[in-house]
């Protein structure tokens, strides 16, 4: 095998490549530098699947039960969960809220105190409860809760307090109207209500009464003829009484429910989820561990992957120029030979490219590979073959245009076009996310589309998914057949020469 | 023994088609170290191409040995060896490094070749900077290493395009000292040149090409032969019927020139005593007398009617 011409004409390539040390710094360190800029200033959500609803960011810091087991800021949290339009992200801590409304990564954040369900507790119509209304809505500061704002983005952060402050009127709102409700069949409710309810005596029954009008008080003393438990009875009746006509009366609210849900008798969905808050945007300046490298490195490394049509193309052109193709045609290396000589040194540069990028990518950029389930070594073992089907789409589709162009500005023109067009159709530019929905199939007439289709899958940014693996077999299957049919063409092309 | 038959290379196709070798016939004899005269653009470099088996002729035939020169005859191509005009080699190999690959490509490795591969690079006084890259090379030694990469492979027939170009006196001397030494060890050599000298230098045959045609083809000798030499001579007045009788013996033709004669005929230094003697007993005694062989130039001259010039 040491014996192969085409071994030759490979190792050869390597060796004038590698005392190219230029063009060995641009290979490998563009592609990083590149990742680096981008990674530096594009936004978190960069790549990730638009979501054009608004984001109430919230900290829940209440500890106290309310009602139905769980605090009122649960109940809060639910009720924000099922107000449509909106999208609710929960932040750990107050800190991480301060963080990020500094930063001007988020508008507002609500935060949801430690003494929110007490103090909502105790709101009451009563004189003695917390009023926590006004014209606006809720006081917040009177039940605990305080919005951070960020002054440099008022709209949005009175959007977030309004949605805020909705949900909170639908939680403290029925809490107290169901409470004042519950005041019906009280005691001292009976008591006012008995002292205010007078009425005219009939003649008949002056005499019982002298100033020709009784409180209903004094007429349940009577009916109970003294007895005093009788008495108290007849008082929790008469409760009861008004709780069940005013019942009767608004009978599509349940007024006792202390709910919205409860007191409209509607229904919630249940399905809307709450997103917990990952911090996604990365540590230091090069904003290490951000999830907008898991698409970065690898749209940038199918990018230069294919940019390496060049690397080969130029290489072939010099070799006609210099005279040293008509050297190698006079040798037994024959035009398979020399197709399969200049697909080998580029799959291994495609190759290396490859692997320093996304060791790059995992010791500089913080990328992860694959679930966090995964062992270094499956890993290794799904991402290796995806690299080597990229690499030898890369090499085939270099070796077509090196036997197709001519001159240096035809492998300018025959490799960098298709190199870019590609790149932009297969996603590597820009996320195939915003493209209309009706062009995002151009893709796969990419190979470019194809790589990053299944980079996407392994390098997924939830950690807890789990890749799609046919899926990147038959990506591996696509870009493998693309490339070794560029280098039979790119042979075959080669062939005509050497007849000529 | 290398045939051609009837060569002919036409470049390009439709109205922009250009023939570059018309109908070109000649034999080439093994050992031969042979010459292809031409000014640039004569379809010398076409001629090689077809004969290295590079490009196929638009028709004829290349017959090496008896065996058509065809697309698949690798091991044919094994035993040819070529200097392309351009210095076709890798200027950031160094000069072991491109003996060395262009070697592998003929499955040659090991000490062995590499011994012999130090010895073409010795031979041509190249081993000193054979570890400097070849693109630190000067013109001239980039020449003799083109020349030593077309030997790497120890090929029996050897096409040398245009080797000199750009060369120093003294890396063209050590070339034609290499050439000359390779032809005395048996080798073929075709040596394609638009320098007159050059070929009357090397080669004892020669083929002359202008404009794509094949226009003389013989031994060095018969074509100067084929050409008069110039007896010139300072001197009084020659009477006419002296003149008369002189050209009639010489086979040659006589003009007065101011001050003297020139009396052009073939093999004049074999015929300049008897002409000096007859002179003398007509009592005349030139002040010199200059004798010319003819030579290439004159034979190039008289076969295409213009002087052969660079471009």
């Amino acid at each position: 095998m040491a014996d192969w011409p085409m071994l030759a004409v490979a190792r050869k390539d390597l060796l004038l490549l590698a005392r190219d040390r230029r063009s060995v710094l641009l290979l490998l360190a563009l592609p990083g530098f590149f990742i680096a800029v981008l990674g530096v200033l594009l936004g978190e959500g960069f790549g990730t699947k638009a979501d054009d609803r608004v984001r109430v960011s919230l900290v829940d810091l209440d500890r106290g039960t309310g009602i139905l087991g769980s605090s009122f800021a649960r109940l809060v949290r639910d009720d924000l969960l099922e107000t449509p339009g909106i999208r609710v992200e929960l932040l750990p801590d107050i800190e991480t809220a301060r963080r990020l409304v500094a930063s001007h990564e988020r508008a507002a954040v609500i935060i949801l105190g430690p003494e929110f369900t007490s103090r909502v507790n105790a709101c009451s119509f009563l004189p003695e409860g917390i009023n926590p209304f006004f014209r606006e809505g809720i006081h917040l500061d009177r039940v605990g809760v305080e919005v951070l704002r960020d002054t440099r983005q008022i709209a949005t952060a009175s959007l977030v307090e309004q949605v805020g402050q909705v949900s909170l009127l639908r939680v403290v709102l029925p809490y107290m109207i169901g409470k004042a409700f519950e005041r019906l069949s009280d005691p001292d409710f009976i008591e006012i209500l008995a002292k205010t309810v007078v009425l005219p005596v009939p003649p008949a029954f002056r005499p019982l009464f002298p100033g020709g009008k009784v409180n209903l008080s004094e007429l349940l003393r009577l009916g109970s003829g003294g007895d005093a438990r009788l008495e108290r009875d007849y008082r929790a009746r008469a409760g009861q009484g008004v709780q069940a006509a005013i019942s009767e009366q608004f009978a599509r609210y349940d007024l006792l429910g202390k709910t919205w849900a409860a007191l409209t008798r509607s229904k919630a969905s249940g399905t809307a989820k709450e997103v917990e808050y990952a911090d996604t945007s990365g540590k230091g300046w090069l904003n290490r561990g951000a999830a907008r490298y898991q698409i970065l490195v690898p749209a940038q490394s199918v990018l230069f992957a294919f940019l390496i049509v060049l690397l080969a193309g130029s290489i072939l052109v010099a070799e006609r120029s210099s005279g040293t193709l008509m050297r190698l045609r006079l040798s037994p290396l024959g035009p398979g030979g020399l197709a399969i000589g200049k697909f080998l040194p580029v799959l291994a540069v495609s190759l290396i490219q490859n692997s320093v990028l996304f060791a790059a990518g995992w010791a500089v950029f913080g990328m992860r590979f694959g679930p966090a389930a995964w062992t270094t070594a499956e890993r290794l073992l799904v991402l290796a073959p995806l690299m080597a089907g990229v690499s030898v789409a890369a090499a085939g589709m270099a070796v077509l245009v090196a036997a197709l162009a001519r001159g240096d500005l035809q492998v300018a023109l025959l490799g960098a076009l298709p190199a870019l067009v590609g790149a932009v159709l297969g996603g590597c530019v820009l996320p195939r996310e915003l493209f209309p929905e009706s062009t995002r199939w151009l893709a796969y007439l990419t190979p470019h589309g194809w790589a990053l289709n299944a980079y996407l899958e392994l390098l997924d940014p939830d950690p807890a998914g789990s890749p799609d693996l046919m899926r990147v077999a038959a990506s591996c299957a696509v870009l493998s057949v693309s490339g070794l049919a560029c280098l039979v063409v790119a042979w075959r092309l080669l062939a005509r020469e050497w007849r000529r | 023994m290398i045939e051609l038959d009837n060569i002919r290379v036409v470049h390009g196709a439709g109205s922009g088609a250009r023939e570059a070798v018309s109908g070109v016939s000649l034999t080439i004899g093994t050992g031969e170290l042979f010459g292809l005269l031409g000014p640039n653009g004569a379809g010398k470099t076409s001629l090689v191409s077809v004969l290295t088996g590079l490009r196929a002729p638009t028709s004829g035939r290349v017959i090496l040995d008896g065996r058509e020169l065809g697309r698949d005859g690798a091991d044919l191509r094994r035993r040819i060896g070529l200097a392309p005009q351009e210095t076709a080699l890798y200027p950031a190999m160094t000069g072991s490094e491109n003996m060395r690959f262009f070697g592998s490509l003929f499955g040659l490795k090991g000490p062995s070749f590499d011994r012999s591969a130090m010895e073409i690079l010795e031979a041509l006084g190249l081993a000193a900077c054979s570890d400097r890259p070849a693109g630190t090379y000067s013109g001239g030694m980039l020449r003799r290493l083109n020349l030593a990469v077309a030997l790497a492979h120890e090929p029996d027939i050897l096409f040398l395009d245009e080797p000199t170009v750009g060369v120093d006196p003294q890396s063209r001397a050590l070339l034609f000292s290499r050439i000359r030494d390779l032809h005395g060890r048996g080798r073929t050599i075709v040596y394609t040149s638009h320098h007159l000298d050059e070929v009357e230098a090397l080669c004892p045959r020669l083929a002359i090409m202008d404009h794509g045609r094949l226009i003389a083809c013989d031994t060095l000798s018969s074509l100067l032969g084929r050409m008069p030499g110039t007896i010139r001579a300072a001197c009084g007045p020659v009477p006419s019927d002296l003149a008369e009788s002189l050209a009639k013996q010489a086979l040659g033709t006589w003009t007065n020139e101011s001050g003297g004669f020139r009396l052009e005929c073939p093999e004049p230094a074999a015929r300049a005593p008897a002409v000096l003697e007859r002179l003398i007993a007509a009592g005349i005694r030139p002040a010199s007398l200059e004798v010319r062989a003819s030579d290439l130039h004159s034979v190039f001259l008289s076969l295409t009617g213009r002087e052969l010039r660079d471009g």
